[in-house]
């Protein structure tokens, strides 16, 4: 029982992160149908300013004061990048057709990850573990579950979940501005004729969806490592995860992750060899599409010819 | 992790290596200037992308004995030049850059890959150019095996593998693995060490896999700690290996930690907390070795950059002295592979070497992790003769 505990926790826990980087896959998708294979970039970005806000507080900060402060920097560093590739990119392509837009997103991936392997030389950065109080030592203290120890910090990443997923809700369905990305996710044009603002509703999307990476990025390198090419991995799975809950559905993106999270973990405590725990979770995957090609709470759309 | 490769196909006449920065005024062509042409060099290394950092440091290394030589009058008055490819730590990528320097720079001789996975893939276009190839640090055992035109610096898997787990045997029965399952290195690594620990009377009790660029190790601690292992083998590298470390503390995982090479620096020794306490790991070198070779390398390079060398600044180092070793029998590349396979006791910063089958027999260290003023740093144990 109490290993099951433990692979279930664990499971929520990177299932929370997942979370948090498909939602931001997911309002991308569903507002300008855009797979944004940037994305992961997005959270790498996040944990690189935080890493960066780090370094330049003085080194009596608190860490009560400097996590908060990291996990803010992350977060608008995110979205600020998640604004900047949106206006420089993808809004120049808008009309050129899906493919460009595709190939436009891999390019911008490729770019941001070779722009910041260039410039840290590619070593990988970590917070360091000493003196006792230090952000390092906080972010890998434990807690004990029966005897197995848990990283605290990682708690947070369900919490950060939780968090934002519920200032999301609340904005998406009882906001002036959620009411506008709902109508241009329906019909863009219509919703032109409607007086809103569309180009606005995109903006603003992609700074809401790359916060969110942000922030992930910054409480997975808080206790992990920094370097250019961590968003690839956490990319792919949150990419699967907003596929597995319906792409364009922000609820079925949040359970997607932590499905798949607590999937990939469970399977482990099932008896799965751990170098077939991802092939575990892509087979339930697969099952799902085959019996829900439009995801676990996605919406058909019929396609009239 | 490291690949040495050799590829030959170009006229023999043409053997250039250049060295851009030390030599002004020496033409990268071959023009056959009478009297000092310029031999050149191929370098296959990852300049770029998620293995940059190892890339580089094995530059460093060849740069460093290049200009010892040019200032030491080249070969026979002719300067070495080096022509530098990025090739990504990508196996395709790889291929592409050693036709490239083969084929069309005329190169006598590659240094690189350095990784086992693209070294392994550059084997076929090295038997077709016939252009040799030397890998610094690419240790699986395939990788010169029934192929002439690849040789390596480091020592093989099977040779690592098999030293640490005969030290490790003595200390606990029962052993685990934590393996890459995306890194041929890891896994040649992880099958060698499985063999030899089991034909020592040990039991394997736990294997478990894990992803490049994983951040989450807990499922797989938890079975090795669950497995009541008192070894775990991890032949990782940065930068997956010092989170796994830091999580096998914070799961409560109290088994002495062993590795290999890949162990071997700063961003691991330094970067992962206080859990790297007392691991053996297979090193290629010692600072500590006060074999000259050892000491005159130490001291250029800390003049150079006043930092200290690593592993791939030696094998990098060591690749450049095997090639310039070769040079000395002839500038083509067939002169070079016969000159690199004839390599007897060349005494090199990494040991003795002597070529078998590409293969650098020489010795391995036994280091253990040990805190030295506030500081980790790997201490030397024994010398393993091969």
């Amino acid at each position: 029982m109490q290993d099951f505990l433990f692979y279930l926790v664990s499971g929520l826990c990177i299932g929370s992160i997942f979370a948090l980087v498909a939602v931001g896959y997911t309002l991308v998708y569903g507002i300008i149908k855009l797979v944004n294979f940037a994305h992961g970039e997005f959270y790498m970005v996040g944990a690189y300013a935080s890493f960066g806000t780090y370094s330049l507080l003085p080194s009596s900060t608190s860490p009560w004061l400097a996590i908060p402060l990291m996990v803010l920097a992350g977060g608008t560093a995110g979205a600020a990048i998640a604004g900047l590739t949106e206006r420089v990119a993808y809004k120049p392509i808008r009309r050129s057709g899906r493919l460009a837009a595709l190939l436009t997103a891999i390019g911008v991936s490729f770019l941001l990850q070779n722009l910041f392997a260039f410039f840290s030389q590619a070593r990988p950065l970590q917070y360091p573990t000493e003196p006792h109080g230090s952000v390092g030592e906080i972010c890998q203290r434990t807690v004990l579950l029966g005897t197995d120890g848990l990283v605290l910090i990682r708690f947070a990443y369900i919490g950060a979940a939780v968090l934002f997923c519920a200032l999301l809700w609340y904005l998406v369905l009882r906001t002036r501005f959620g009411r506008a990305m709902r109508a241009v996710s329906q019909d863009a044009d219509a919703a032109t004729l409607m007086g809103i603002d569309v180009d606005r509703v995109i903006r603003h999307t992609f700074l809401i969806g790359g916060g969110l990476a942000g922030v992930a990025g910054t409480l997975i390198a808080l206790q992990g490592v920094t370097e250019p090419m961590m968003g690839f991995l956490p990319g792919l799975k949150a990419f699967v995860a907003a596929v597995l809950g319906g792409i364009g559905n922000i609820a079925g993106a949040v359970v997607g992750g932590l499905l798949l999270g607590v999937i990939e973990s469970l399977a482990v405590w099932a008896g799965v060899p751990t170098g077939y725990k991802d092939v575990a979770a892509f087979v339930i995957l697969i099952l799902v599409l085959v019996i829900r090609p439009q995801g676990l709470l996605g919406r058909v759309t019929r396609v009239k010819v | 992790m490291l690949r040495f490769q050799i590829a030959g196909s170009l006229p023999k006449a043409i053997l250039a290596v250049s060295l851009m920065s030390s030599l002004p005024g020496m033409a990268q062509e071959q023009s056959p200037a009478p009297g000092a042409r310029a031999i050149k060099v191929g370098i296959s290394l990852p300049l770029s992308g998620a293995l940059a950092a190892y890339g580089k440091s094995t530059l460093e290394g060849i740069r460093l004995r290049i200009e010892q030589a040019n200032t030491a009058g080249g070969i026979q008055g002719a300067p070495v030049t080096l022509i530098v490819e990025d090739n990504q730590g990508d196996a395709t990528a790889g291929i592409n850059a050693y036709n490239k320097l083969a084929g069309s720079d005329k190169v006598a001789a590659v240094i690189g890959p350095i990784t086992s996975t693209a070294a392994l893939a550059v084997r076929r276009a090295a038997a077709k150019q016939k252009v040799p190839v030397v890998s610094p640090t690419a240790t699986n055992d395939k990788v010169t095996q029934g192929h002439d035109y690849l040789f390596r610096t480091c020592f093989n898997d099977s040779f690592q593998g098999r030293i640490i787990a005969s030290f490790a045997v003595r200390e606990h029965k029962q052993a685990a693995t934590l393996i890459d399952m995306n890194s041929d290195y890891s896994k040649g690594l992880a099958r060698s060490f499985r063999e030899a620990f089991t034909a020592a009377g040990g039991s394997l009790v736990a294997e478990e896999k894990y992803q490049q660029k994983d951040t989450d190790f807990g499922v797989q601690l938890k079975r090795i700690k669950d497995s009541g292992a008192g070894i775990v083998f991890i032949p990782g590298y940065p930068p997956e290996l010092p989170l796994i470390i830091k999580q096998a503390k914070a799961i409560g995982l109290t088994a002495r930690l062993c590795g290999a090479d890949g162990w071997d620096n700063e961003t691991v020794i330094n970067g992962s907390g206080d859990h790297v306490a007392n691991s053996l790991l297979v090193g290629a070198f010692s600072a500590e070795d006060q074999r000259p070779a050892v000491q005159s390398f130490l001291a250029a390079y800390q003049k150079q950059h006043r930092t200290t060398p690593g592993t791939f600044e030696a094998l990098g180092y060591d690749s450049a002295s095997l090639v310039l070793a070769a040079l000395r029998h002839g500038t083509t590349p067939a002169d070079v592979q016969q000159g690199l396979a004839a390599i007897r006791d060349l005494e090199a910063v990494t040991g003795k070497i002597t070529m078998r089958n590409g293969d650098a027999i020489k010795s391995a260290i036994i280091l253990k992790i040990v805190k030295t003023d506030g500081k980790y740093a790997t201490k030397y144990v024994d010398t393993v003769n091969p």
